[in-house]
């Protein structure tokens, strides 16, 4: 499949006091390939909503390079800028707050149809109601208002307004986690039709590693604004080389009973990202440190075959 | 005889708006042994929390609740409110969600705790103080003499959360009602948390009561498990039967819904939690159920025996 994402050393620094920088994202580089699923999971304040937003250039990077679909994200204006968005779309988190109150759903979806030129306003009705259908709603839906609807249904709505535009690759910013467990897994199946069926690209960003674990084809684990590992999920999952993802994945309480594996218990909390520890970010929690750990900061590296970490330990 | 530490029998709350009721907790019953880990599990709008808050007759004024609740042999219900005053945070404390919201944001971490002893024990200020930083060093808060003058937003939420259970374990309860305790939390630290609140559960022979949605903490903690839906306990269980012999098409419903590794398809719980306005008359989850056959409309089953201490209100119980 060829590449419809790359990343390259993106950057994104945050002033604060005037003279120090909370660089919540830190030269990140990755790609994905179309119709691929790029899981990218980590804890809160690790940056990764944050570059889900300058992947759609939401908010301006401070270096680095974006391309998707050959086009240059980062120094495209009117024309170009609004092509590659209607190649590339966002999904938030708060369906409720995605979606304007005052606003029916035929209005929501509609006015995407509208402003990018799909259809012509007389058409604009049957193709809501045909994206309502792929979404699993009924075309009731249509003169409803947002707040008359449960969160799973919201989540549909937004995706349905994603859809709108034929994209090629959707960024889902914790699409999960404001619903309950039985609705999440609607959630998933309906993502997972979609990226099957209609071969869609999905930047999957979540905290949640079951569900990455289930959906995503590469992984990538960030901590402090970097990736830390990136592999394929299978490999990452079933052997994790950075001492963070093995922490993060023994961290996880999984659903069953019997046999318990080992648990590995972070120390302190995750440092700010304003005062980054010296040598690896990671070190005052690491369970593995070792000497050089506290100075030098580890090169990110492909350690072995498609599997790149940043860790003294490779 | 044996008497648990905590029965309740039959509870039910209803609120009062417009002239109608509606009953958000519908008989539901369960006890707690000492030393016991108990859990209920539900979705958001099953009733858990309301569950836990008439156990410390904590309901908001527009709940009204009924049948019996005893703890340690005393009638809940009939206490006065001085003497509940005295029985929270002395013999049953709570843990909330969101430990910012329960902590007061214009006092200091050492002030809020200490003051829970000052009011249940006859001990000194200095006293207080001394045994705060004893209560913060066992939560494992780094260099707890500075930190006692620390105030709330000056913390992580974990930190936080440490201060609540603190504050909970500051008289020796003998019972913790932990309602979704790590739900704001990361996973590492709710994996510190956990850890820290099942250590001291044993070191100070307490009872744990927890309230969660999440089944991987109650298949990794729990002994006994009871499963929340629409206000009525629909399963209840020890933990290895809820996971290995599950008697309920929506608890199935629960564990299928969770994500398996790639390419197994999920099976989700089809439709929507119901409106509480808008329940149907027969098995309440029958609308959203697999397994229902016609007779599941006409009366909302009973809780009835699957196997010994094994419970489940479905009339399909057996075959499922």
């Amino acid at each position: 499949m060829p590449e419809l994402l790359k990343l390259q050393n993106v950057k994104k620094y945050f002033p604060v006091n005037g003279k120090n920088f909370l660089k919540a994202v830190d030269d990140v580089s990755f790609a994905v390939h179309e119709a691929e699923v790029f899981g990218l999971v980590g804890e809160s304040g690790c940056g990764k909503s944050t570059l889900g937003k300058l992947i759609l250039r939401l908010i301006e990077p401070s270096g680095g390079k974006i391309v998707f679909d050959g086009l240059d994200v980062l120094n495209a204006r009117g024309q170009e800028l609004s092509k590659i968005r209607r190649g590339l779309q966002i999904i938030f988190q708060d369906p409720l707050a995605s979606l304007n109150p005052r606003m029916r759903i035929l209005e929501t979806i509609g006015e995407a149809l509208v402003v990018n030129n799909i259809v012509s306003r007389r058409e604009v009705k049957d193709r809501v109601v045909n994206l309502l259908e792929k979404v699993g709603l009924d075309t009731d839906s249509l003169y409803k208002y947002s707040h008359e609807f449960s969160g799973g249904q919201r989540q549909r709505i937004c995706i349905a307004r994603a859809l709108a535009v034929n994209p090629k690759m959707i960024v889902a910013d914790e699409p999960l986690s404001a619903l309950d467990v039985s609705i999440q897994a609607q959630i998933i199946n309906l993502l997972e039709d979609l990226q099957k069926d209609s071969g869609l690209a999905f930047v999957f960003i979540s905290h949640n590693l079951l569900a990455i674990e289930h959906f995503s084809n590469n992984v990538a684990v960030m901590y402090l604004g970097k990736i830390v590992e990136m592999s394929g999920t299978g490999e990452l999952f079933k052997e994790p080389m950075h001492p963070y993802t093995e922490a993060l994945l023994s961290a996880v309480p999984k659903p069953e009973v019997g046999e318990k594996g080992k648990r590995i218990i972070l120390e302190g909390d995750v440092p700010s990202p304003v005062h980054i520890p010296p040598g690896c970010p990671f070190h005052p929690r690491c369970h593995k440190r070792f000497e050089p750990c506290d100075t030098i900061v580890p090169v990110y590296k492909e350690a072995k075959r498609n599997r790149w970490v940043s860790c003294h330990l490779w | 005889m044996h008497h648990p530490l905590l029965s309740v029998e039959d509870l039910s709350v209803s609120f009062i708006s417009d002239k109608k009721s509606l009953k958000t907790v519908d008989g539901v019953t369960f006890k707690v042994d000492r030393e016991d880990f108990f859990a209920i599990v539900g979705e958001s709008g099953s009733g858990k929390t309301l569950t836990a808050l008439s156990i410390m007759k904590l309901l908001p004024p527009n709940a009204a609740s009924s049948g019996r609740i005893v703890f340690k042999g005393e009638d809940i219900f009939k206490k006065s409110n001085e003497e509940l005053r005295q029985m929270r945070g002395r013999d049953i404390s709570m843990v909330f969600q969101e430990p910012m919201t329960s902590l007061n944001p214009v006092f200091t971490v050492g002030f809020q705790i200490a003051e829970v002893l000052l009011n249940h024990l006859d001990i000194t200020k200095k006293e207080a103080m001394d045994r705060t930083v004893e209560l913060l060093k066992s939560v494992k808060i780094p260099s707890p003499e500075l930190r006692i003058k620390d105030y709330p937003h000056q913390m992580s939420g974990g930190m936080r959360q440490r201060v609540m259970i603190a504050m909970a374990i500051a008289c020796n309860p003998s019972l913790i009602i932990a309602d979704e305790p790590t739900t704001a939390l990361d996973v590492t630290i709710q994996a510190q948390i956990l850890e820290l609140l099942g250590g001291l559960k044993e070191k100070n022979r307490m009872s744990l009561f927890l309230i969660t949605h999440d089944l991987g903490i109650v298949a990794e903690w729990a002994r006994r498990v009871e499963v929340m839906y629409a206000g009525r306990i629909v399963e209840k269980a020890s933990v290895n039967d809820i996971f290995l012999n599950t008697g309920h098409p929506y608890t199935r419903g629960l564990l299928e819904s969770l994500p398996k590794r790639k390419g197994e398809k999920l099976i989700p719980v089809p439709g929507q939690v119901p409106r509480l306005n808008e329940l149907p008359a027969g098995c309440k989850f029958a609308p959203r159920c697999r397994y229902v056959i016609p007779a599941c409309w006409e009366k909302e089953p009973e809780l009835i025996p699957v196997s010994d201490d094994h419970f489940s209100r479905c009339i399909r119980a057996m075959e499922i």
